[in-house]
């Protein structure tokens, strides 16, 4: 069992806490050893319920409020005057900014105060918008959003606001999507700024929703280069295999991170996605006629093709992973499971995608090879549900315990749709269907208490 | 620099931004030449900004090779600058090149990007591809064929309206 390190919730320190009282109140231990066992943790205040949801209700407010007054103005837009829309403009957005810096760091209101300049954040992007239709100014309207982005970024800054941070990825990725898409603009600069600007900001707030739109920007600029890939050529094979290399990046990151001191809240926002990449691709994977389909479709990038790139880099960066970040942090041989499996999943996904299903072709025999690789595909997904569940058991990780069963049930459901549609009359189907889906169910909930009750035991 | 002065320049710089865009408009029109392009428009409606038009120019889809004097090594993302010539009613392409041309006395230049390639044929962008109209005026504006653009020396463009004259 792994000596892994361990920076517990504030939520399982507040519950300790209590539970000392009791233990010291019904003499299990001593007045020292309470208090050498509180000495153990960092303090934590109360729960700051309040203060969460007033953030909350304020970040809602402010979103209502911004809505409210794009639809007044879009209602009355016609009947105002040029001039007179510019200077309404800018009157609204620069009061709403004071009263956001009076509310925030003159009268006591912080929350409130940072949903109101957040507030102005987005009536800016709404000011580029109206002023481009007030005066006609259409040229090249992607650059209306890379405006936006480019005016809130510093405030993200100057008024410490994550979620000005989140904003700014939305828009700055839809800038991103439109130049690709309507444009056929495609380079790495939203790639640089995502992982030079967006995700250390986000860290350095130390804020799960900002590194969660990180995580996600990073998803849309694979898509981006896949959707500007298959815009120039036909390869679906090749760009089939970036997402899930993805997926398992997303894990390997994830578990570096449950090993690094202080960085175990975000691990859950890389892992869970990942999983769930990882295993909706290799489940798709399972249909020879998907497979079939993504091999007759393949038409060879000229030169070396986004999708190769990326997919190396990515498998690159787990390599690093499995040989550096262990090494150095405790909990090796759990870590290096994972991120090894997660590589090694990575390199299968890279050879179906760059060479087996490009090599089904055109021909014949492409229906008989998609079913021998679907049976592959099928035996894989098996082997790593079953060790998803072995090791979540072995490691305390109920993540890993319910989605491996999930996925379980599913592939089972699934073949049995699919081997017995043909052969038995529709009642039939449907009633032995409904009875090895309850009895199955039924096994599998308890089988699924009992592991996940016997990993929550077993966590330290 | 103190919080509360940043937080406002940084204000005040989106306040001059948004003067700026107004202020690159105007600086084309006060110092560009008029020139009217033939347009196909398409998709006139936006829910959220009342009515416009989309326009498609006929000069955004060119044959670049052959107003290159054969040179084909334009690829999309390519910047292309095409020199117009008043061939009335409209101006009409005469030469394409990657750099900016030196104009005669009766041309005028618009900068675009290849957005596409189909065989010979290219499909650019000039960043005039739709022109607000007031509410309820989007379907009139549709059947304009005719349209005024100023051109700066550079080559940026900007839609002045729909030609006084118009054939359909």
């Amino acid at each position: 069992m792994s000596t892994k390190p361990t920076v517990p919730r504030a939520s399982f320190i507040r519950r300790l806490l209590v539970e000392i009282e009791h233990w010291t109140a019904e003499g299990l231990i001593d007045a020292v050893t309470a208090a050498r066992l509180r000495s153990r943790y960092p303090e934590v205040g109360p729960v700051d319920w309040r203060g969460r949801l007033v953030t909350v209700l304020s970040v809602m407010a402010a979103t209502l409020l911004g809505l409210g007054v794009i639809m007044f103005f879009a209602a009355n837009w016609d009947a105002i005057p040029r001039w007179g829309k510019l200077a309404l403009i800018i009157a609204i957005m620069g009061g709403t900014y004071v009263a956001g810096w009076l509310l925030r760091y003159e009268r006591g209101y912080p929350k409130v105060g940072g949903s109101v300049i957040f507030l102005g954040a987005i009536l800016y992007g709404a000011a580029i918008f109206l002023v481009a239709q007030a005066f006609n100014i259409r040229e090249h309207f992607p650059n209306g959003l890379l405006l936006w982005s480019a005016g809130i970024l510093p405030l993200v800054l100057v008024a410490e606001s994550p979620y000005i941070l989140c904003l700014f990825t939305a828009v700055f990725c839809a800038w991103s999507g439109t130049e690709t898409f309507a444009f056929h603009n495609f380079g790495p600069f939203p790639l640089i700024v995502i992982i030079g600007v967006v995700l250390p900001l986000a860290y350095y707030y130390k804020h799960r929703a900002a590194v969660a739109f990180g995580i996600a920007a990073l998803a849309y600029f694979l898509v981006e280069g896949v959707g500007y890939e298959l815009l120039k050529t036909n390869d679906s094979p090749a760009v089939a295999g970036v997402l899930p290399v993805f997926g398992c990046l997303l894990w390997a990151a994830g578990e570096a991170h449950r090993r690094i001191r202080g960085a175990e809240k975000y691990a859950m926002l890389y892992q869970a996605p990942g999983l769930l990449i990882i295993l909706s691709f290799l489940y798709i994977f399972t249909f020879p006629e998907a497979l079939a389909h993504l091999g007759s479709h393949h038409e060879a990038a000229a030169g070396i093709s986004f999708s190769a790139i990326s997919m190396a880099a990515m498998l690159a960066l787990m390599l690093a992973g499995f040989f550096i970040v262990p090494g150095r942090l405790r909990g090796g041989s759990e870590s290096r499971t994972e991120i090894g499996a997660a590589a090694a999943l990575a390199v299968f996904f890279m050879i179906l995608a760059l060479s087996v299903l490009p090599g089904m072709g055109q021909d014949m025999d492409r229906h008989t090879s998609a079913s021998a690789l679907g049976i592959v595909c099928n035996l894989i997904l098996f082997a790593l549900v079953i060790g998803m569940i072995v090791h979540g058991y072995r490691h305390s990780r109920p993540l890993l315990i319910n989605a491996g069963i999930a996925m379980f049930a599913l592939t089972v459901g699934t073949r049995y749709v699919d081997w017995f549609w043909d052969l038995m009359p529709r009642s039939l189907f449907f009633i032995l269907g409904g009875a090895v889906l309850l009895g199955g169910g039924i096994m599998l909930e308890k089988q699924r208490r009992r592991l996940v009750a016997g990993a929550r035991e077993e966590r330290p | 620099m103190n919080r509360k002065l940043m937080f406002f320049a940084v204000a005040a710089l989106q306040v001059l931004s948004l003067l700026g865009m107004i202020g690159f408009k105007y600086s084309v029109i006060a110092t560009g030449r008029t020139v009217t392009l033939q347009s196909v428009p398409i998709d006139p409606r936006d829910l959220m900004r009342g009515d416009f038009v989309r326009i498609r120019f006929a000069i955004n889809r060119l044959d670049l090779t052959l107003l290159a004097g054969g040179d084909s090594t334009f690829q999309p993302g390519d910047e292309v600058y095409v020199t117009l010539k008043d061939t009335g009613p409209a101006w009409t392409p005469v030469r394409a090149s990657a750099l900016l041309p030196v104009l005669k006395e009766d041309e005028a230049v618009i900068k675009g990007k290849i957005v596409n390639v189909e065989g010979r044929m290219s499909l650019l962008d000039y960043g005039i591809d739709s022109y607000y109209v007031p509410e309820g005026k989007g379907r009139d504006a549709e059947r304009v064929r005719l349209w005024n653009v100023k051109l700066d020396r550079r080559g940026h463009a900007v839609i002045e309206g729909p030609a006084p004259t118009q054939y359909h």
